[in-house]
C-alpha cells in the first residue's frame, strides 16, 4: 500500500440489499509526483488479459484517448490545450490486441508523443488486405479510439454492470482499490 | 446481494476528505433504506401500499423514471413485469450523483466515485489528464473494451452479465436480450444511469437513441460480443 497515496480506507458492511454493502475510500494528497508510480503500478499486468506490448521509452505510457477526440466530447481534455505535465515528450508505440468489432477483427498500433496521439496504424482490418492508415488525431474514428483506449495500461476506475459482492472480488476495481 | 462503492479523492486535505466521504456514504445508505424494493418498510414499499404520500425525493425519482419512460417509448419502465414498483434503474445513479454533489459542496475538488460500476468524476486526478474509466468487457472482467477520460462527468454501464436479466423491456414485459451491456457517458450520473438502463431495454437501436437524449457518448455490446457504437461522426468503412 503506497503511503503517499492512501490516507484512509473506509469499509462499510451491512445488510443493504440493492446498492451498498462495502465502501472503499481513498484519499490522495495533492497529486503531483504520482504519475510515474501510477503508471508503474497499473501496468503490472493485473489489468487487461491481453497486455499491450509497449515499445519505446516507458517514461510516459499514459494513453490519453481523449486527446484524439473527434468532438463527441468524451473527454475534458481539449486537443488544443498545451501539453501539461509532460515536460519532455517521448514517443511510445502501443500494439493493441485484436478486438472483435461489428465490422470484424481489428488490431491497431498507436503511437503517442507524450499524451498526444500522433499515429494509428491498422494492423488487422476486416477487409482482407491489411492496410496501414495514417489517421490524424482529430480524425481518429470512434472505433479506433475505443480499441486503442482499451489497451491503456493506466485506469483509475472501472465501469461495468453492477457487480455482486462475488463479482467485485474478481474485478479490476477491487485491484485498484487494493493497490492504493 | 449488495455492491461496492469506491471513492478516490485527490487534492483535498485528508480530514476534509474523510468527513466528506463519511457524509457521502451516509447519503447513499439513506437512499438505499428509502428506495429499496427489497425492504418491506422502505419508503418505496410504503408508498406502493398507499401508506404514505411521496416525499419530494421519491417524487423526483419517479419523475426521472417517467421522463425516461416517455422518451424511450415505454421501453424503460419502473413497473416490473410483476406489477411492482422497482426504481433501481434510477435510484443508484441519482443517489450517487447526489453524493457526488455533496462531496463537491464539502470541498472535494477532485474525486472519482464508483457506485457499483457506475462512475461520477469531478476535477482531474493529476495535472494534465482526466479520470480514466475503463469499461469492462462483459466476457472478461480483466479486459477493458474502452477507456473514457473525463473531467466533470459520468459513465454508467448497465448489463445482464453480473446479475442476470434484471432489466426488462417495458414495451413487452420480457427480459431485455438485445444487448449484453450498454454504456453511456453524460454530464451527470443521474442521466447516464437512466440512459444506460434505457439503452439496455431498447436494444441495439438504443445506442443512437441515447445520443439524442443527453448522452455525450454511448455504446453497447451484443450477445455475440460485437460492439454497437454510435456512428455519429465516424466515417463509414466502405461497407
Amino acid at each position: 500500500m503506497s503511503a503517499a497515496r492512501w490516507r484512509g480506507t473506509l469499509i462499510y458492511t451491512g445488510t443493504l440489499a440493492t446498492i451498498g454493502t462495502v465502501a472503499f475510500a481513498r484519499f490522495g494528497p495533492l497529486a503531483q509526483a504520482e504519475a510515474p508510480a501510477t503508471a508503474a503500478g497499473a501496468s503490472s499486468g493485473s489489468i487487461g488479459g491481453a497486455a499491450p506490448s509497449v515499445v519505446g521509452a516507458p517514461g510516459s505510457t499514459s494513453v490519453a484517448p481523449g486527446t484524439g477526440t473527434d468532438g463527441s466530447g468524451t473527454s475534458a481534455t481539449d486537443p488544443a490545450d498545451p501539453q501539461t505535465g509532460t515536460p519532455q515528450a517521448e514517443t511510445v508505440t502501443v500494439v493493441g490486441s485484436v478486438a472483435q468489432t461489428r465490422y470484424g477483427p481489428v488490431q491497431v498500433q498507436v503511437t503517442f508523443t507524450g499524451s498526444r496521439l500522433i499515429d494509428v496504424r491498422t494492423l488487422q482490418a476486416p477487409s482482407s488486405h491489411p492496410e496501414s492508415a495514417q489517421i490524424s488525431a482529430r480524425a481518429t474514428p470512434l472505433l479506433a479510439r475505443e480499441v486503442l483506449a482499451a489497451q491503456s495500461a493506466s485506469i483509475d476506475t472501472v465501469s461495468g454492470a453492477t457487480y455482486t459482492s462475488e463479482g467485485y472480488r474478481e474485478s479490476v476495481q477491487s485491484i485498484l482499490d487494493q493497490r492504493g | 446481494m449488495g455492491t461496492v462503492f469506491s471513492l478516490d479523492v485527490r487534492a483535498t486535505a485528508p480530514d476534509v476528505a474523510a468527513r466528506a466521504a463519511a457524509d457521502a456514504f451516509a447519503l447513499l445508505r439513506e437512499a438505499e433504506a428509502r428506495f429499496s424494493p427489497f425492504l418491506a418498510d422502505s419508503e418505496l414499499r410504503r408508498f406502493e401500499r398507499g401508506e404514505c404520500a411521496p416525499s419530494s425525493d421519491l417524487h423526483e425519482v419517479l419523475a426521472i423514471a417517467e421522463r425516461a419512460s416517455a422518451a424511450s417509448g415505454g421501453a424503460f419502465d419502473v413497473r416490473a413485469p410483476d406489477g411492482s414498483l422497482d426504481t433501481n434503474g434510477v435510484v443508484k445513479g441519482w443517489a450517487a450523483q447526489r453524493a457526488a454533489d455533496a462531496l463537491a459542496a464539502a470541498g472535494c475538488g477532485a474525486f472519482c466515485l464508483n457506485a457499483g460500476g457506475d462512475v461520477v468524476t469531478r476535477g482531474v486526478p493529476e495535472p494534465g489528464r482526466g479520470w480514466r474509466t475503463g469499461v469492462r468487457d462483459p466476457h472478461d472482467p480483466r479486459r477493458m473494451l474502452a477507456v473514457v477520460e473525463l473531467g466533470d462527468g459520468a459513465v454508467a454501464t448497465s448489463g445482464v452479465y453480473e446479475r442476470g436479466s434484471h432489466v426488462w423491456d417495458g414495451r413487452t414485459g420480457r427480459p431485455a436480450t438485445g444487448l449484453l451491456a450498454a454504456t453511456v457517458v453524460a454530464e451527470d450520473l443521474t442521466t447516464a444511469d437512466v440512459l444506460a438502463t434505457s439503452v439496455l431495454a431498447l436494444g441495439p437501436d438504443g445506442v443512437a437513441w441515447a445520443l439524442d437524449h443527453g448522452a455525450r457518448d454511448a455504446f453497447g455490446v451484443r450477445p455475440d460480443g460485437r460492439l454497437v457504437t454510435a456512428a455519429r461522426a465516424a466515417p463509414s468503412p466502405g461497407a
